[in-house]
């Protein structure tokens, strides 16, 4: 399957995927409903990013504990919420280890990202700006993530030579 | 659908809180400060002066401010100056804006003062005056700090003043989180008479779009200028880069004055690698920082270990480096970063650093002036000495507690002011030297000094400063650049004027219907509540974003009738508004300052040195295209005054019938109250 890789050093914290999720899944603006939230953290006026979302666990918390078993994982490999059968208990939302999870209070139903499913990309992809997104297949992941930290550390010793 | 629907009303004397729909404002006003500057014309008198309590404070969103194409806020509020309270307006990004609206309030309207320091806490439907006494005399990176702690929620967004704005200092701004600022017209100060320390805001609603494909197929529109269009290079180094860093670029083309006054020149030093700007950027720039949703996130984060760590762009910032002679990058960032942790306006201290040196160079002044300090051109101890003592009021800063009209009287007995760069009391200490005509220097009209901020009009001057650092990402060379954004700013000048060579600065034939058209795309983003930095205000550096794109967006989000004619309508009345509320205020208030002898000398006098040696403005040329763009927006040119026939055609016959009864000369009371003005301002 292929999965978003998100890269730290790239991303500027604009909250575009958060902004683009919301609208195009639930025709508003609102962090709220956004499947992937970025948690903005300031400390010495320092602004730190970190990018929250549904990461497709290979062994799904969220899935093993449903009581409708309204997680599944779909012809792709992606872990989708029906919304049909959840009823809002939010033991998915307890149960995901990286906080990827919200239930939506006035559908009363889960918020999980599904990868945009019926589209060519994930819209978050698409519109990232500063590039920090990628949507790639399972075994480019590791060279990918392998590459960027290989860039860096060509980058230090060339500064040392 | 993307409006909340509300505005707050708060009256922080008696503590009363009211909610009113939007609605009964959207019609005639859409958003913004055009709705900002109705709630003031109602319920401020325009003999109310700047720091009294019947100020009214107000944030004012667009329709589209929390979309993907709306990312700020215009603070608007009569001017904390003493000597001349006109209506003024800032824009402020960051996430505050955004938060706001999702709070449920398309607008806040702050009245009163409060009898201890207090903050205003909005949560959704949840609005709290809460104690702010202890907070009271932190900066504004503390506050913030505090308040998150103190709400259990690191993500309420807050707006707030530091020591500047809660001694009084018309210097003072408005600050939110990192380095967002809403700049010029003392707003801090205003806030800081009401004893208002912060507003704190979280709110968790959204805002629906009303035809979501023609909303998302013009966020592609927009997507596309900025990523593939002409707008990339804007975009990429607006992100990688601090404005501020480009400075140094401008100066050694000798676009910026090197030191402060009449008589500098556009000749810098040798700046060494070491000493650039951007060999700062470079160094500790930790990441980019900016207003929520947007791709862009033109500020730069800075991290200086043992030093100091904050936000920065924008051009101003530069000139903490160009006027006072600065060669120290180090000390440029620990200047300017405390400057805004005071939350004062980096343009105002510069300007004030800048002048207190050329008169001690001068010998007007002495160290002894300076409570022993020597103001030496470039001195770490003169500039933070500067800041901490305005700040704070104390020594020779209490003399600016209103600026350097009244500092000049008390510090060189009056010998001084001469040298002072002042626009209506605010320091101007960047000067391009690009003359030619314009319509807001020396010949300019009336109606452009009553205009409720200064960026009236952005000529295309700066390209000079800009084609090297833009050349590179069209893979061009400098001159082929050069080429480039001449021919974008002709295509922009035919579309809007007939005339391609509208927008060059020796050019008259259709220049007042240029400055129209480019405040037309600036105000209508205003009102929106789209950046004006990406629009059509700049088209030489390839914005093209125009008011016909924001009329549709408006039109998307809102599901609300807004066609081009529209937005233009509703320009066209906010403009009219503020100018006659403006001349309403100074008729009541009185004196409303002009350029000081400095700036128009400045202005007058053929450039000295450098690459625009010899040019300087064409009075006469000016006093024609301001007569141009006068009578596009139906003012009379010489006196600033709105034609009835222009307001009434605009719906404002209360605000015609209202002039009409003040009369076009002072009164013996307002006569009398504007001494009065003048003296409580120490003039």
């Amino acid at each position: 399957m292929k999965r978003i890789v998100w890269d730290m050093k790239k991303c500027t914290g604009c909250r575009v995927c958060e902004a683009i999720c919301s609208l195009v899944k639930e025709g508003e603006f609102n962090p709220v409903k956004a499947r992937a939230k970025v948690v903005r953290t300031v400390e010495r006026s320092i602004l730190h990013k970190v990018r929250v979302t549904c990461l497709q666990c290979e062994e799904p918390n969220c899935k093993a504990v449903c009581p409708t078993g309204a997680i599944t994982v779909d012809d792709r490999g992606v872990k989708v919420t029906d919304e049909e059968k959840c009823i809002g208990c939010k033991m998915c939302e307890v149960a995901c280890p990286v906080g990827a999870i919200a239930v939506n209070a006035e559908k009363g139903v889960s918020l999980k990202c599904d990868l945009c499913g019926d589209q060519e990309e994930p819209q978050c992809v698409k519109y990232c700006y500063p590039g920090a997104l990628q949507y790639l297949p399972d075994e480019r992941v590791g060279i990918t993530l392998a590459r960027a930290k290989a860039e860096k550390y060509v980058e230090m010793t060339a500064k040392e030579a | 659908m993307s409006r909340a629907g509300k505005i707050l009303k708060v009256d922080l004397t008696d503590g009363s809180i009211e909610k009113v729909p939007t609605a009964p404002y959207t019609r005639d006003y859409i958003g913004g400060p055009a709705i900002g500057a109705r709630l003031i014309y109602e319920h401020v008198s325009p003999g109310v002066r700047g720091k009294d309590p019947e100020n009214m404070l107000t944030f004012n969103t667009g329709p589209l401010t929390g979309t993907l194409l709306g990312t700020k806020c215009n603070v608007m509020a009569k001017s904390a100056k003493m000597t001349n309270s006109t209506l003024v307006t800032a824009g402020m990004g960051g996430q505050f804006p955004a938060e706001m609206k999702f709070a449920g309030y398309d607008n806040i309207a702050i009245t009163g003062k409060a009898d201890e320091p207090v903050y205003l806490f909005i949560e959704n439907e949840k609005v709290e005056i809460r104690d702010a006494r202890h907070l009271w005399g932190l900066d504004t990176e503390q506050v913030q700090v505090r308040i998150r702690q103190e709400l259990k929620d690191p993500d309420v967004q807050i707006a707030c003043i530091g020591p500047g704005g809660e001694n009084g200092f018309v210097g003072s701004l408005v600050i939110h989180d990192i380095q967002n600022a809403a700049s010029q017209g003392g707003h801090g100060a205003v806030m800081g008479s009401k004893n208002l320390k912060a507003v704190a805001v979280r709110g968790t609603k959204g805002l629906k779009i009303a035809d979501r494909e023609a909303f998302l197929a013009l966020w592609n529109e927009y997507w596309e200028h900025l990523t593939t269009g002409r707008t990339r290079a804007y975009a990429s180094i607006l992100q990688k880069e601090s404005i501020s860093s480009h400075v140094d670029e401008y100066a050694l083309k000798g676009m910026a004055q090197w030191g402060y006054g009449p008589d500098a020149g556009y000749v810098v030093p040798e700046l060494k690698k070491e000493t650039l700007l951007r060999e700062f950027d470079k160094k500790h720039r930790v990441g980019a920082i900016g207003c929520a949703f947007c791709p862009v996130q033109c500020k730069a984060n800075y991290d200086v270990p043992g030093l100091t760590s904050g936000g920065c762009n924008c051009f101003v910032y530069g000139t903490m480096r160009t006027s006072v002679k600065n060669l120290d990058t180090t000390l440029w960032f620990k200047a300017v970063d405390k400057i805004q942790k005071y939350g004062m306006d980096c343009n105002e201290i510069t300007g004030i650093a800048g002048w207190l040196m050329l008169l001690y160079q001068e010998g007007i002044i002495t160290a002894a002036d300076t409570d022993g300090v020597p103001m030496e051109w470039g001195s770490e101890e003169a500039i933070m000495t500067i800041i901490d003592k305005i700040a704070y009021g104390e020594g020779f800063g209490k003399h600016f507690r209103e600026g350097i009209v009244p500092a000049a009287k008390a510090i060189a007995d009056g010998n001084g002011f001469f040298l002072a760069l002042q626009d209506r009391n605010f320091s101007i200490p960047l000067m391009l030297p690009e003359r030619g005509v314009t319509l807001s220097g020396p010949g300019g009209t009336k109606a452009v000094q009553l205009a409720t901020e200064f960026i009236w009009y952005h000529p295309p001057y700066d390209r000079h400063g800009m084609y090297s650092l833009f050349a590179p990402v069209y893979g061009l060379t400098d001159q082929e650049m050069l080429k480039l954004s001449d021919e974008w700013a002709s295509e922009f000048a035919e579309k809007r004027t007939g005339n391609p060579d509208a927008w060059r600065p020796e050019v008259v034939e259709g220049k007042g219907r240029y400055v129209w058209a480019n405040e037309n795309a600036i105000s209508s983003s205003d009102i929106s509540g789209i950046c004006d930095g990406g629009t059509a205000r700049t088209p030489h550096i390839g914005c093209v974003w125009d008011v016909e794109q924001t009329a549709a967006a408006i039109a998307a989000a809102t599901g609300e009738p807004c066609t081009t004619e529209k937005l233009l309508e509703t320009v066209q009345r906010r403009r009219l508004l503020e100018l006659s509320y403006n001349l309403l205020c100074e008729r009541m208030v009185g004196d409303l300052a002009d350029m000081s002898p400095a700036l128009m000398r400045i202005n007058i006098e053929p450039v000295p040195d450098g690459p625009f040696k010899g040019q300087a403005w064409d009075m006469d040329a000016s006093m024609q295209a301001g007569e141009e763009y006068c009578n596009l927006r139906g003012v009379n040119p010489d006196t600033g005054v709105p034609n009835r026939e222009a307001l009434e055609k605009a719906g404002l016959k209360d605000v015609a019938d209202k002039l009409e009864e003040s009369g076009d000369s002072l009164s013996d009371e307002v006569l009398r109250a504007s001494q009065d003005n003048l003296v409580r301002a120490g003039l």
